[in-house]
């Protein structure tokens, strides 16, 4: 059942070295400064509602991922991630877990997204 | 540039995943969900080895499109990705697309995916990016 709680996470300055090793792993050659999936790092929140849900890891597939880009993340800025539980339900077995997050920086929204999991039992066919 | 809806882009090829690679991401991004590491633990969850982690997909499919829509010339407003299939290490994933719309005041409207070595599509994506000048 979704949910009104939010969970909330003050994150460490967006520094030049962690950007490079992003841009690195994901061999993003053609985005400079910071890749458009950087926000991928703020799923704390995410990873704490899952645990809150008693989610085993093992049956997690990530879906399904949205990003709406509302200003550029710059390098040295402290974001801080806002995220709520939006859609909680089962379907043939599987639960759907849906997540939405704001991250701002100095109060300004500067990236929305949203997350889909299943909750499945093994040998399904996403990631 | 003068493109249209309908046109297709041209395909960006990215070199197959390795395991270094999962275990790179993995610190980099924060994602250390050890099915992307941890072989037992991915066997366990009913794969073959461990998985490539979907939002590297995503990663290839926003390097793809930026080759196509540079930052200094569009804005990405959105973009979304749906994961189909599971990558595994040893897979190579192409990247393509096409343009499903243009609107007047130059917003671009576009498809991606990600296809595997079989042919399968493993991400599917959409974004939307609008010139910088208007």
């Amino acid at each position: 059942m979704p949910t009104e709680d939010t969970l909330s996470e003050d994150l460490p300055p967006i520094g030049p070295e962690e950007v490079t090793a992003f841009r690195e792993a994901t061999l993003s050659s053609h985005c400079p400064g910071i890749p458009p999936t950087w926000a991928t790092l703020y799923r704390q929140c995410e990873f704490r509602w899952l645990a809150r849900l008693e989610v085993d890891l093992q049956h997690l597939l990530h879906v399904d991922q949205e990003y709406e880009y509302l200003e550029p993340l710059a390098e040295g800025e402290r974001p801080r991630v806002e995220t709520r539980l939006v859609e909680q339900r089962e379907r043939r077995g599987l639960l759907l877990l849906a997540f939405e997050s704001v991250i701002s920086v100095g109060g300004r929204p500067k990236v929305r997204a949203r997350t889909g999991f299943f909750v499945r039992v093994p040998h399904g066919d996403a990631q | 540039m003068n493109r249209r809806a309908g046109d297709r882009l041209d395909p960006l090829v990215k070199p197959p995943i390795t395991r270094d690679q999962l275990i790179a991401y993995a610190h980099a991004s924060g994602d250390i969900n050890p099915i992307h590491l941890d072989e037992k633990f991915a066997r366990k969850a009913g794969f073959p080895s461990v998985i490539a982690h979907g939002m590297l997909s995503m990663a290839f499919i926003a390097d793809f499109l930026r080759h196509h829509f540079p930052d200094d010339s569009y804005r990405l407003e959105h973009l979304r990705a749906r994961f189909r299939k599971v990558t595994f290490p040893g897979d190579s994933l192409s990247c393509g697309g096409r343009i499903r719309a243009v609107n007047d005041d130059g917003t671009f409207f576009v498809e991606a995916a990600t296809t595997n070595q079989g042919g399968e599509i493993t991400t599917e994506a959409e974004a939307r990016f609008t010139p910088r000048s208007s």
